[in-house]
């Protein structure tokens, strides 16, 4: 069981601003997640994360890292990241384990590239997260990502230890997402245990809860539902196993709800994880 | 090149050109040959379904629109 309280809150969105910053209840979420690229070109959204950061502890997250691209990661992106985390003083900052951008003289793939994590790929990410971790100053957590082209295979066990040994060579936290790992389970036909059997637990730092929904006869990590049953049980046997569980996070993207659905899933997350 | 560096670039190129993709599904080797790519990528690329590659390319489209949003309020009553 994690030794500390583990907070649980939402991923936050333009819509949910207003009404966090009107709330007189403070103790409705414990925490609020920010999308780091949001904040490059507005400084009043940032002004607004620096209010809410005023009520609540922020963590950041972030979709443009691509820290396994073979060509090596960005640094202005980084500089970009680092002045948003340093103006607005985040716990931690998470990207997903995935590539971007092929060639740097081609537009990236716009969506989370997977990667084998064999030998090669963990050589990239081990340099490139040394690059990371020279700008970006605090930790970083890489989360498994939806992996719809079924790319990494469908062993869960294998993908399990995979994950375990790419934490290890980047020297990072992990971003558990539930959801991710449930969907890919579904599309792929291995059962999400085996893949939690073969993680490094002592890694976990936080873990994202989602909805998806089916198109086309498989899975996709759409973040325009409530969070499925599914991924409730997962978090349940997460939160037995990982010793070092700080966060849990509720995203949604799209078909927004009312914040106080939202807060409603926060509720039951803490029921799970007990606080 | 390293191996991982060609790698994403032919798996990129499966899911964004559709001529690449057609010719590594028709004839792995000979893909590998015309397109100077590792053969080993273009049978491991032949092995993904259209149908997944399609999904991949519907969930790249969602959240394309999703970023680009930042639209007038999503929120649904």
């Amino acid at each position: 069981m994690p030794t500390r309280p583990i907070a649980c809150g939402i991923a936050l969105r333009d819509e949910y601003i207003a009404p966090l910053l009107a709330m007189r209840d403070r103790t409705a979420l414990d925490i609020v997640e920010v999308m780091v690229e949001d904040g490059f070109a507005s400084t009043a959204r940032v002004r607004d994360w620096q209010r809410i950061g005023a009520r609540w502890p922020l963590i950041s997250h972030g979709t443009e890292l691509g820290p396994g691209d073979a060509e090596g990661v960005q640094r202005d992106y980084l500089a970009q990241v680092q002045q948003v985390l340093g103006t607005i003083g985040t716990q931690w900052h998470s990207d997903h384990l995935c590539f971007l951008r092929s060639d740097r003289d081609h537009v990236g793939l716009g969506s989370f590239g997977p990667l084998a994590l064999d030998d090669h790929d963990l050589h990239v990410l081990k340099r490139n997260l040394a690059e990371v971790h020279a700008t970006i100053r605090g930790h970083v957590l890489l989360e498994n990502p939806a992996d719809v082209l079924g790319f990494a295979g469908s062993d869960g066990a294998k993908l399990g230890r995979d994950y375990a040994r790419a934490l290890s060579a980047a020297g990072v936290g992990g971003l558990l997402d539930v959801t991710n790992l449930a969907l890919n389970a579904r599309n792929d036909g291995f059962d999400p245990l085996d893949f939690l059997q073969h993680i490094a637990w002592d890694r976990v730092i936080e873990v994202h809860l989602a909805g998806g929904r089916l198109a086309g006869g498989l899975w996709i990590d759409s973040h325009d539902h409530p969070v499925d049953e599914e991924s409730w049980a997962l978090l349940s046997v997460v939160v037995q196993r990982a010793p070092h569980l700080r966060a849990v996070i509720i995203e949604r993207d799209d078909r927004l709800p009312p914040l106080e659905t939202l807060l409603a899933e926060v509720d039951r997350a803490r029921g799970v994880v007990g606080r | 090149m390293s191996l991982a560096q060609e790698r994403q670039r032919a798996l990129q190129r499966f899911v964004t050109d559709s001529a690449f993709e057609t010719d590594v599904r028709a004839d792995p080797l000979a893909a590998a040959a015309a397109y100077a790519v590792h053969p080993e990528i273009t049978q491991t690329l032949a092995q993904i379904s259209p149908a997944r590659v399609l999904a991949f390319q519907r969930s790249q489209r969602h959240k394309d629109s999703v970023r680009a949003g930042k639209r007038p309020s999503r929120i649904a009553r």
